[in-house]
Parts: structure tokens; sequence; C-alpha cells
């Protein structure tokens, strides 16, 4: 790994390059060199590697009525490891990977217990299509459609006095989630608005978190709430500093499960849990250091501003608790 | 979590299948050579704009194989730099990056081709023998260079998609046990440019640039193409597959040529260059739009009007001939053709036949017949025919072509000694041979090991990968044999015809290489026998040579060094050679002494005077083109005069005079290259002295011949080839697979291949990664650098997947009210390292030597981390031998022979901590275990011919085909299921192997549900044609032919038997509900046909199929579909889940029987595969 991050740092930072590996190609479309003129999509040719690390600190939750409770004697942290690949396919496409890696501790002072456990996340697959662009200033408007694929650990250990009493956490939903949206971003001299809008489509799936209670055996079927979601950004740029505040807003329906149905739609049997829809409203702000065409530096807050209780913890992707999130990123690209 | 149910599980994701396909395939050193070099170093030109890479040996003394590129890879880095800037100019697109030439000098055959992306066109030294007939003689490496660097430029502009990934694959899957279906598809969005534009566009940005030697040979395949109506449709001229006839691939890169000639003459010289741009902006799948958005005009309605120019200009010029007076002669033939009707009803005749009849009818007289010629005492006739040389006793005057008579009216004693006497002889394609004067021999151009030709056994190991051409005398001398005659008693033939065993010519003995002339090449004899004179390769250039009969006393009679020679001929007398020469643009006619002295030339002009004839009469016979067409000429030395001998509207070519002063020649049709012959009574006679530049002048002629470029220059920027400088820029394919791993499991698995190499091959490096729920990350390396090719792979895949459990209360499947299904869900891996090592032995034949160790494990609800349950090691010995020829671009193989066997020996360590580190299986327990494995897989492709009954003639216009398979194999001892031969259905998009191939074997069976440590297994299938050359196209979907495919299978896997149920006494139960012995002795090997399989509960299994398969392309790709309904005739029991339906049913003992009580019934079973193959 560090041999592959020296070579994409020599080829981020060096002059073009000629031939073979590092040949810069003919092909390839221009880059801008500042945050706020580049386009959604990655320019055609261009490969980045986005190195990225954040930890939330998870102090507390939002109860049903979307109160904060913060927790008495616990702490929740929850670090995720990132690498995202991102290619500028052709002239209007971007495909791009992201693979995280999760580590969560749970400490309990008042019990005495710390439970750490780590796993592969889940990994996100997008498209991007531009449909229309102008540049100069810059005008972009994107679609975009992304799948999730329940990659990460499942499995919730033994559960020796009940399955409540699990040794490793889950870091993911267990089930595919399907996505797609547009974006869109306009700039007007050093600053650019950016939004976007979606809706995550949540598929079901037999997962090995939910026991079936009966005979602590088997496994049963769980469908997460569908996800309405969208942002506003606005983002400042001197020189090579570009600063970014963007509120991001989720509606969360209410997640459903039970045993696998019949025929072609195996979801018919499933009940919904109570409460497990909701709103939640956080703000990112992010900080961005465009050291080169290649090379990128920004640091992340997300900071969260409102949230309803969603019944599912520890799973942060279905219950994020309540707390601060703070990361960096490394971002080359060649 | 059932332990059981996870051990079961695993055996129905298959994923064990992964291990025994993930053997090294056969070696495949790179993309060039069967062969690694590694007695070769590399260095490398750096130009401005190219690198050149070329090799040397490394050891010169005492090397028969030594060569050295060097002056070859100087003119490749002049031509390229020379060309590089109107190349570019053409498309208005400058090229930032380096494109890296690979010259090969390894072969005496050519190579030329670019792959864009990777910055990367390779191309041999040597252009090879037949080329330039095709077209034309030409300064090779400017053209091949131009042509492959007009693709680099016209490619990587017209590509939508960025360089580092061509395309996108779809595919999908959908495996449905209830119903029992599988179908699957698959497409690759990628680029859609057809064919015609592709090889034409450069072609004509060649021409545009100043460096394309488009010469009259060219002009006469596209001029006889449309009088013999031989035109490719605009259709088939998209698609570079399923051009299987004579001359289509050739005529797809002429009429792309002029396909884009006339779009400059009526739309602009930029036209189709803009082509180029216009492709990049946007991608569609049907790219011929492209041509309508920048000329305003239908591509179909452009080839129409093409077509009617063209057609009127051909017309008129053949027009011209006739009026002058067509003097043709007539094709060698044994009869009269239908084609060469006399009156109109004949003609009626002709006409009424469908146009691929009339095709089919015209190439079946021959279509590469080159050298027609007899020897000078008139006993012997030969012709090289397609790629051999027909040799033959026949006097002269029985050819029907020089006097009307044909073989109908011959005595059958007549008929019977030519057949006898008559042979094919391995000579190299489009290479000239000669007789030896005073003696039953021939002397012939044939290769170092006789390899690659069928009329020569194969079954020679060739290891140093070298098949340079070499010279031969072949002895003519005829064996003696006895025959019954009329039932009677045997009399005593002469015959030339060889022995055979298993239908194989093994008659070697009657060749004999001459010593001293590898790379040698069109050979000439002495008049007196004596000495033989041939063309000597070297570095890019061929050279005059002269030789004794033994090898001794070699001498270049010439040294140039940018060179061709062509078709050397001997002065009656024996005094002098005559030949002509290709040198810096010019081709001329050359007399000099036979020992080297005094060359000089008989003509100077811009004509291709070529195949230069000495015939007995002192005249010199040749063909050139002064009109544009090419002719026969006689040339008089004594009166400095030429004679147009012949005057054809295709090209005659090659003279040779008969003893008796006949012309024979070869002909150009649309049909082919045909022998000819011209009595002497019917020469044209017309003098055109005044073509040919008869008044040379000698001083000037020796300036030209002793110039040679200096390219000294190049020595400076010349170094030793560094591969870490040379690696490919990665390409990369993302996949997008839809499937489901069980009946309610469904995901979609995003991935992507990556390739890299470096330039000339030596490392390879492969990555795939795909991520969604089931993960997998595969390398590999491939080290081409030494003898063997060393392959190295690691790989990790995991899977989750869920499934059910039938819970039946009173055990009774038959009541139904109290049953519920228990769902499960497992997460599994499996981890495999590989080294294996394969060397070619010789073109049909390869050896491989493999080690790959592995593991398996899983992680149920209640594990924190992954279970490992067993690790496995197993090494085996590979023996493949494969004449299959499949057609190109699909793959109804028409013949050919498949044969791998392979002995291996393994070792087991189940290691599960649930089980003890034990499992059971068949009754036994084990633990850590060592087995030796054989297997063995035989195909025959038969083709069926017509057996001689006019009824069954069909057969032989369209391939008909009988294919068996034989598959055996044997464990020496029971194993763990996952160690067992496995049998089934499997579809073509599965991503995992491990069913027997083919994989239309026991299809009528769910996959994997047949197992056992023996297998028996037999299948035989008729394949026939149903609809063949369609060639139509409908948007970007091209369908050229269907096929259909009846057959069966009839055999059975036996496993090791647990003690029979009611010998309570040797057995007991295990946890899980498995019978296991107390004695391992108990547990019995399975006989093959005598017991019954346990596991199935049959003696035999028995299927039937029947499928349709459809050739076709889609946006110029090759994708073809298929569609099999298979029939089972047998009810078969398993393991767990033998129906399929993903729920295990836990009757009887729970959840661990040994045997379920469900079973797959008898009945259909449908594969529907589009775009997958099959």
């Amino acid at each position: 790994m560090r041999r592959f991050l020296a070579t994409m740092m020599v080829l981020a930072l060096s002059a073009d390059a000629y031939a073979g590996v590092g040949a810069v190609k003919t092909m390839r479309q221009p880059l801008p060199a500042k945050e706020v003129e580049r386009s959604l999509n990655m320019p055609k040719g261009w490969l980045e590697f986005d190195f990225g690390a954040q930890r939330k600190i998870g102090v507390g939750s939002w109860t049903a009525d979307g109160e904060k409770h913060l927790f008495d004697s616990t702490q929740w942290t929850y670090d995720t490891a990132r690498l995202d690949v991102r290619y500028g396919m052709s002239n209007r496409v971007e495909i791009w990977w992201s693979v995280p890696f999760h580590q969560a501790r749970l400490t309990n002072e008042l019990q005495g217990t710390d439970t750490k456990d780590a796993s592969l996340g889940d990994a996100w697959f997008g498209y991007r299509l531009n449909l229309s662009r102008q540049d100069s200033p810059l005008s972009d408007l994107v679609f975009e459609a992304a799948y999730k694929g329940p990659m990460g650990q499942e499995a919730p250990g033994t559960y020796l006095g009940g399955p409540l009493n699990v040794s490793s956490f889950v870091f993911t939903t267990g089930t595919p989630d399907a996505k797609l949206g547009f974006a869109g971003k306009r700039q007007f001299g050093p600053i650019a608005l950016s939004a976007h809008a979606g809706y995550m489509k949540r598929f079901s799936g037999v997962v090995q978190y939910l026991v079936e209670l009966d005979n602590y055996q088997f496994s049963g079927r769980m469908k997460p709430g569908d996800v309405i979601y969208g942002d506003v950004g606005l983002l400042g740029q001197v020189g090579v500093f570009a600063v970014q505040a963007q509120p991001e807003f989720q509606q969360r329906f209410a997640s459903r499960i039970g045993t696998t149905g019949p025929g072609l739609n195996p979801s018919s049997n499933l009940y919904e849990v109570e409460g497990s829809d909701g709103l939640s409203m956080d703000l990112r702000l992010t900080g961005t250091v465009n050291l080169t065409r290649g090379v990128d530096v920004s640091v992340m807050a997300l900071l969260p501003m409102m949230g309803e209780d969603l019944q599912f913890f520890p799973l942060e992707d279905i219950h994020p608790t309540y707390g601060n999130t703070y990361g960096a990123t490394l971002e080359l690209r060649y | 979590m059932n332990p059981t149910s996870t051990r079961r599980a695993l055996m129905g994701l298959g994923l064990t299948a992964l291990v025994s396909g993930l053997a090294p395939s056969e070696a495949q050193a790179g993309f060039v050579f069967e062969y690694n070099y590694p007695d070769l170093d590399w260095y490398t030109i750096e130009t401005d704009h190219f690198y050149v890479h070329y090799p040397v040996s490394k050891v010169e003394e005492g090397n028969d194989h030594y060569l050295n590129a060097e002056y070859s890879a100087r003119r490749a880095a002049e031509a390229s730099e020379e060309m590089f800037e109107p190349v570019c100019s053409n498309f208005n697109y400058y090229l930032t990056e380096k494109i890296h030439v690979v010259l090969v000098n390894q072969t005496d055959y050519l190579e030329g081709f670019t792959v864009p992306p990777w910055d990367w066109i390779v191309i041999s030294a040597n252009p090879g023998s037949y080329f330039y007939r095709m077209r034309g003689r030409m300064e090779w490496f400017s053209d091949v260079l131009v042509h492959e660097f007009g693709h680099v430029i016209s490619l990587k502009l017209d590509a939508y998609n960025a360089e580092g990934t061509q395309g996108v694959l779809l595919s999908t899957l959908y495996q449905d046990g209830i119903h029992d279906t599988a179908s699957g598809a698959e497409v690759f969005l990628g680029g859609a440019e057809p064919f015609w534009w592709t090889e034409g566009v450069t072609e004509y940005s060649s021409d545009e640039a100043g460096y394309n030697w488009w010469s009259n040979s060219r002009e006469q395949n596209i001029r006889m193409t449309f009088l013999d109506e031989r035109l490719l449709s605009y259709d088939e001229l998209i698609i570079a597959f399923d051009k299987n006839q004579w001359g289509d691939g050739e005529r797809n890169y002429q009429q792309g040529y002029s396909l884009n000639a006339y779009i400059r003459e009526r739309f602009g010289d930029k036209a189709t260059f803009e082509m180029a741009r216009k492709g990049g902006e946007k991608w569609r799948p049907n790219w011929h739009v492209v041509v309508e958005e920048v000329t305003g005009v239908r591509m179909e309605q452009i080839y129409d009007d093409w077509k009617a120019y063209n057609s009127a200009r051909y017309q008129a010029e053949w027009d011209e001939v006739r009026a002058e007076g067509e003097v043709i002669g007539r094709e060698m033939t044994s009869s009269v053709g239908d084609w060469e009707y006399s009156d109109p009803d004949g003609k009626d005749k002709w006409y009424s036949k469908k146009q691929e009849d009339r095709e089919t009818a015209r190439e079946r007289t021959g279509t590469w017949y080159f050298y027609a010629k007899y020897s000078q005492d008139g006993k012997w006739y030969a012709e090289n025919a397609t790629g051999a040389l027909k040799v033959s006793e026949q006097p002269e005057r029985l050819v029907g072509a020089l006097q009307d008579e044909f073989a109908g009216s011959e005595a059958a004693a007549t008929k019977q000694r030519k057949s006898d006497m008559s042979f094919w002889i391995p000579n190299e394609f489009g290479h000239t041979y000669d007789f030896v004067p005073g003696k039953d021999e021939i002397v012939f151009t044939g290769n170092e090991h006789l390899m690659g030709s069928p009329y020569v056994s194969g079954g020679r190991v060739e290891l140093d990968g070298y098949e340079w051409k070499a010279i031969y005398i072949a002895d003519l001398s005829p064996t003696t044999k006895e025959k019954r005659k009329d039932r009677g008693e045997k009399v005593a033939y002469e015959t030339l015809k060889p022995n055979k065993i298993l239908g194989k010519r093994w008659d070697r003995d009657r060749y004999t290489i001459v010593p001293n002339t590898l790379r040698g090449h069109d050979p000439a004899v002495s008049p007196d026998g004596t000495k033989i004179a041939f063309l000597q390769y070297e570095d890019g250039a061929d050279n005059l040579a002269i030789i004794n009969f033994d090898g001794t006393e070699k001498t270049l009679l010439t040294d140039f060094r940018n060179s061709f020679v062509q078709n050397i001929d001997w002065s009656p007398d024996g005094t002098q050679l005559v030949f002509s020469l290709f040198k810096d643009q010019r081709q001329d006619l050359y007399i000099m002494n036979a020992d080297g002295t005094d060359m000089r030339a008989i003509n100077r002009d811009p004509w291709e005077d070529q195949d230069a004839h000495w015939a007995q009469d002192g005249n010199i016979y040749f063909s050139s083109d002064p009109d544009g067409k090419f002719n026969i000429f006689r040339y008089e030395p004594e009166a400095n005069k030429v004679v147009q001998i012949t005057n054809v509207i295709g090209g005659a070519q090659i003279p040779s005079i008969t003893p008796a002063g006949d012309l024979l020649y070869t002909y150009y049709t649309g049909n082919g290259f045909k022998d000819y012959a011209l009595p002497q009574a019917e020469f044209f006679e017309k003098d055109v002295s005044n073509l040919f530049g008869l008044d040379v002048d000698q001083t000037e002629v020796q300036e030209f011949l002793a110039y040679t470029q200096d390219l000294s220059k190049y020595e400076a920027v010349t170094t030793p080839y560094n591969f870490a400088r040379a690696i490919m820029p990665p390409t990369a394919v993302p996949i997008i697979k839809f499937e489901n791993d069980t009946m309610t499991n469904f995901g979609l698995t995003p991935g992507f291949q990556v390739f890299t190499q470096d330039y000339v091959g030596d490392h390879t490096a492969f990555l795939v990664g795909q991520t969604g729920e089931d993960p997998l990350l595969l390398g590999s390396y491939t080290y081409a650098g030494w003898y063997p090719t060393i392959d190295l792979m690691a790989y990790h895949y995991q899977a989750k997947f869920d499934y059910g459990y039938l819970i039946d209360d009173d055990n009774d499947l038959e009541t139904t009210d109290d049953q519920s299904v228990y769902e499960g869900k497992q997460h599994q891996f499996v981890n495999i390292g590989m080294v294996g090592i394969n060397y070619p032995l010789n073109g049909r034949v390869n050896l491989g030597l493999s080690s790959r160790i592995y593991q398996y494990g899983f992680k149920t609800s209640s594990d924190t981390t992954f279970q490992p349950y067993m690790y496995g090691t197993e090494t085996s010995l590979d023996f493949t031998y494969n004449t299959v020829r499949a057609r190109y671009g699909h793959m109804n193989a028409h013949g050919g022979r498949y044969l791998q066997a392979s002995l291996g020996h393994g070792f087991t360590d189940m290691v599960y901590a649930g089980y003890n580190g034990f499992d059971s299986d068949d009754g036994q327990l084990l633990d850590k275990y060592h087995y030796n494995r054989a297997q063995v897989n035989w195909t025959e492709h038969i083709p069926l011919g017509g057996f001689g009954l006019d009824a069954l003639d069909f057969m032989t216009k369209r391939p008909h085909t009988f294919e068996w398979t034989f598959q055996a194999g044997a464990i020496d001892r029971n194993v763990q299921y996952q160690d067992e031969f496995r049998a089934g259905g499997v579809h073509p998009a599965y991503m995992g192997t491990g069913a027997i191939q083919p994989n239309n074997q026991f299809s009528g069976y769910p996959a994997f549900s047949l197992s056992g440590e023996t297998m028996l297994v037999a299948s035989a299938g008729y394949r026939f044609p149903i609809i063949t050359d369609i060639d139509r196209r409908w948007g970007a979907f091209y369908l050229y032919d269907i096929h259909a495919q009846v057959g069966g299978t009839a055999g059975n896997l036996w496993s090791f038997r647990p003690p029979e149920e009611d010998d309570t006494s040797a057995y007991y139960y295990d946890n899980y509900g498995q019978r296991v012995a107390y004695d391992p002795s108990s547990v019995r090997r399975e006989i093959p046909f005598i017991d019954k399989a346990y596991k199935n509960n049959n003696w035999m299994l028995f299927d039937t199929m029947a499928e349709v398969r459809v050739s076709s392309a889609l946006m110029t790709a090759s994708w073809s579909s298929f569609f099999r309904v298979s029939y089972a005739f047998n009810e078969i029991t398993g393991i767990q889940d033998p129906n399929g339906d993903d729920i295990s049913e836990t009757t009887d003992t729970g959840f661990g029987n040994s045997l379920s009580a469900e079973t797959e019934k008898p009945g259909p079973r449908f594969y529907l595969g589009i775009g997958t193959g099959w």
C-alpha cells in the first residue's frame, strides 16, 4: 500500500509523463486546478484515488420525538477508513467505487465493558452521467445512480444469553441499496452553489443479525426503509483554499422485518417496525487545499442538527447515533 | 447454526469448482507467439514520438537461429518518425503519448497489429511470402507502420470512452431450481466502429499521408470483385467475423479503402477523418449514423452509389480489353465448368443457381493456386495449391485446358495411374519450387520442422519455438505396392501415395533438408542439377544465395540491407540468373552471372516487374502491369524486345513455359488465383518494348544498387530494453453482474478487470476485483521470459447467501400442514494460491504442471470470525492435445480433436473445530488424507461429408458435424465431497467452472448434482446448420448463422459406499445423522455398471438435449446466443437439496441426512443464453 501511495504521489505531482504506464493520454480532458471550477464529474481519462479517514464520536441518541438523549456512561466511536476510486470514463460519464473499512468501539464505564470490532463495510459503486455542462463559469447538471452491496460483517457473533447480548458489531444492513438522483453546480466567480437530491431504494434480504426468536437458530428477513435525501452547498474559494458549508437532509421511511414470503415478492410477509421512520439533518463543513491539479487535501466536520430514533442501534447505516464526525481526505488523481 | 447445513451449503455454492477451474491455461506467451524466447535480448530505439523495441540473439557463435533486427528497427524508427506528422495532420490529432513499436523477427511470417489504448504496435520484420500478391510489392516498414499508426490515431480519436476503459461488460444470470431453468445474458457496451471504416480509413489515411503504396495488385482485387460479382454487401462489410469464404477478409480491407476513397471524391478530403472525430463525441451503438451526420447521406445509399460508380468504371475497362482482343486461355480444370457456358441455355442454367452456389462452384476449382509448372522432361507437373505442392506424373497433352479434352475421355488405367502418381508436398504457402533436371526430385520451400502442414503428420516435438523456412528436397521415386485386381491375382503397381497410420501420413523419409538454408526460400535448380539458387532472408531483407545440394559452398550473391529479391530462374545454359529486385521503391528485372558478378538491369520502369522465368527458348517471361493490369510478357534478350503474351482483365502472373512452348500462368479472378493455360498459338504477340525502359544506363543502375541508407544516427538513441520503462498503460473493463445465488438471494456485483504487461510480453499482470455481497479479488502474474511460462495466482472470494430448511413435524412430506421453512444465511470464503508452468511441445501439444493450495471457511450468525473448514493442496501434471478448428468468431467447431489428460496428487486436512477437526463423507471419518487423481477428457469433432451420395451433398456445402466426448476419472480413495468429481448442467454465464465440459454433458441434471470418485461419461451430438450466411444487420445487431445440435449423454459418477443400513454392527450415527463406519475398510468403492451409485440411486444416467445456436454480433463484437432443452430420464437422489429449490428437507433423521428424502424427478431443463456463447 505504501508503495502504491508513493507511486500515485509521484504520478500526481510529476510533470506529464510521456510513455508507458504513466503516459498522459491525448484523449484526456482538462481538469481545472481550483475546486470552484471543477465539474461534478471526473473529466474523461482522469483517475482519482481518495484516501479518507473519519471518526464519529457518538455521545447519545435521538429520541422518537427528535430529542437528543446523551449517554450517561457510554461512548461509541465509529471510525471509517475509506478508499474511493473515481474514473472519468468518457466525455460525460464517471464511474466510481467506494470501499470503507470500519472500526467500532463501545465502552461503558458503569459496566466496565470495552467492546471493539472491525470489518470491511459496504462498498458503493456509482455512475454519474453529465446531462449538461458549461465551463467558465461552470454550470453543471448530472444524473447519479449508485448501488451498495452488503459486503460488510453482519454476523452478530455468539449470543449466549440471548440474541441481544452480541459480541460483534454489525457493519452492514445486510441488504442492497440503490440510489437515483440529480446534482447540480453553478459557479459565480470564486463562489459556487451546489445541490443534490435523490431517492434511495433499500431492498429486503435475509440478514444474519436478525435472529429468529423462537429457536435462536435461524435468520429473519429485513427491509430497511427507503430514503429521500438532499443537500445544498455553498463553496467559496480563495487561492488554493476552498471552504464549503453544506446542510444535508434525509427522510427515512419505516423498516420492515419478518420471514421470506413465497413467490416473486419475498417481502410480502414483512411487517413494519413502529417508529423506525424519521427525519435527520446534518451540517457538513469542508475545507480543501488544492495543492496541485493532481493533489488535494481536505478536512471535514459533520455536525448533527436534528434526528429521530430509528430503532436499530448500533447499526449506523440505519440508526445514526448522535455525535459529531471529523475526517480528512487525501485526493490523488492522474 | 447446524454445522452440517454449513457444509452442504458450501457444496451448493460450488465454490470448490473454482479450485479445479483455476488451473493454468494452455501456454499463452503473450499476444504474438505461443513460445517464449529467452535466448533473445531486446533493445530500444527512442525517437521523438516512438519507442522501437527489437530483438538480438544472446549467442551468435554456433547458433543456427541467430537473429539481429537492428537495421530493421532503425528502418522502422525512420519510417515511424517520417509518417508521424502527416498521419496526425490528417486527423488534426497529435499524440502526446509515445507509441511503442515492437519489431518481431523470430518469425518468417507476417505480423502486424495494434492495440491503440495500449499505445502498442507489433510488426514483423519479414512481410512473409505472399502478401505482395494481394497488396503489391511495397516498402514494408513504412506501409505497415503507417497502416497501424493510422489505426492508433483514428481509433483513439473515435473512442468515446477513455483509454483506460474501452467499455462496460453487463451480465446477468438467473438460475431457478424450481422451474429448472437457467437464463443469462451478457453484453459489452463498447465501440461499434464497422470493419470497413476501421480498416478503410487507415488505408485511406496512409494514402493521404503519401505512404500508401497502393498498387495494381489491390486494384485487381477490387476490379475482379466487381466484375465477378463477388462484392461483400454493406452489412457484410461491418464485422470482421464470419469472413470464412475465400478472400472475404481481404475484400473487407479493399472495399473499405475503396469506399473511403469514394467518400473523399464525393464529400471532400476530410469527410472520412471527420467521422473519427464525430464518433468520439458520443456513444452510438449503431455507428453508421456517424456517416450520415458527416455527409448528410445514409450509408446504405453511399454504398449503392459507390457500387454503381465502380461497376460502370470496371465494366468499361473490360470492354476496352475485349475490344483489343482478350487473350486468356482456359482454367486448368478436369472438366468444363458450368460457368464456361457457350450458349444462352448454358447461361440461363448458370444464373439460375443461387449466388452462394455459384461462388461455391467457382471456388471449388481452387482459390490459391500458384506456380503451375512442368518439369523440363515433361514427366512431372506441379502446382502450389492452397498452401501445399500438388505433384503428379501427368503427360502434358492430357491437360484439358490445352486441347479441350478432359478427364472423362481418359482410359481408366490412365486415370488410375495419375491418381497413384500424385501426392502433396508440404511446400510453404505462396513459395516457389523447382524440379531437379534428370532426376525424380523436386526442391521446395518447407519449414525447418515441416510443421503446420496437414500433409505431413504432426507430433514432432518443437522446443525452441523457431519454425523458420528452409530448402528441402523431395524424392519423387515411386514405391511398388500390390493390389488385387478384379478379385483376382495381385498385381504390382507404382505409387507416390504415402503409408497412413491412423489416417495420418508417415512419409517424412521422402524429404531431405538442405543444410545451411534456414530462412531460405524460393529455390531454383541449375540446369545441370548441381546447384540451388534461393533467397536468403535476414534482418528485414531478402538476398540471393547459391548452394550445393549437400549444403556446402553457400554463397551470398547479393548483400542488400533493404531488398526483396523475387523469383529466381536460371538461364538454359546455367551461366546466368534472372530475378526481379525490389529496392528503394523500384522493382525491375535483373540478370547476373551465376557466380554473382556482373549484375545488371534488364529494364528500368515504374511498373511492378516480377515472376521472371527463363524458358528453354532463351526468352525471359515475366509479369508486369504497365497499363494497370498484370499481364504476361516475353523479353527477348537477343532482340532487346518485350512482347505481350496475354491480354486479360483480371491479372496474369507467374508464367511458366511448357516443354512444348505453351504458357501456364496464374490468373486472378474474383473467385481466387487459378492455374490457367494458354496454347502458344494463341499468344497475343504485341510488341510493347516502348513501355519497359529497355535502354538502361547500367552505370546509374550500379549507383542505385550501391546505395544503402545510412541509419547509424540511431545508435546514439539505442539502449538495452528496460521493462520497467515499458509497461503498458493498464486498461480496465468495468463489469456489472446481476445474478442470484439462491432463489431468494439476488445481488448486483460491480467489478472490474485490469490488465497490463510490458511491451515485449515478458511480464503480464491481471487483476479482477468485485464488490457487492460477494466480493472477489484475484491477482495473477505471468512470466514469459523463460522457456516455460510461469503463472502465479492468488484469489480471495466471499459469498453470502440464504437458504431454507423444511421443518416437517411428522417427517412425512405428503402432509404439508405441519411444514414450515426456517431461513438461514451464511457467509463463506475461499482462498486459493496457485503456481503453474506451461510449455508447448508443438503447435498442438501442451504440457503443464501446476500446484494449488486452498482454504475454505465460513461465518454463521453465531461466529465472530470466519471459521476455517478445510485446507487442501493438489499438484497435477496436465497434457493437452488440441486441433479443434473453430470457425472464426464463433465456436461451431467443424473438426478436430481435443484430448486432455491429467494426473494429480492431493492432500486435504479437515480442520473445522465444530467437528473436532474431522468430517465424515460416504460413511468414513476423514481428517488428513492424501489422494491421487487421474482424469481424461477426449472430444472429437468429426466433419460429416456427403458420403459420396448426391442426396447428402448438402452436407458438404454447409458444415455438418458429429461430436462425441468421453470423460473418465478416478480418485484412488474415498475423499471429502469437495474433492470429488462433479457433473450437471452449468450455464455458460456461470462464473465458476468445475462442471465437466462440454457443458451440454448431463445438462438434463442440476448443476453439480452428481458426484463421486469414479466418473465414466460419454456423450454424442450431431450439429448441423439451419440457416447460414444470413449476413444481415438490424441496427447494431448482425446475424450470420443459425445452427442446431441434438445429442445425449450416458454414464454415471460412482462413489464410495457406507456400510449397508441393515448392517447395524458396522456403523454408528454421528451427531448429524450420518452413518459412520467403525472400520474404514467397510466403506467400499462402488464398481461402475455393477453397483448402483448410492448417491443418485441409479446404475446409469441418461439424458438428451436439443439446442439452437445463433451466431451473431452486437456492435461489431461477437455476440452468440443459444437456447437448449435438456431432458433427464432418471430420477436422482442426493445430498440435502437435490431438487434445487434451495430448501433442504429435514425429515427422517433431522438436518444431517446422508441422503435427502427429496428427489429430482425426470423432466426437462431449459437454458437460455443471450450473448453468452454456449
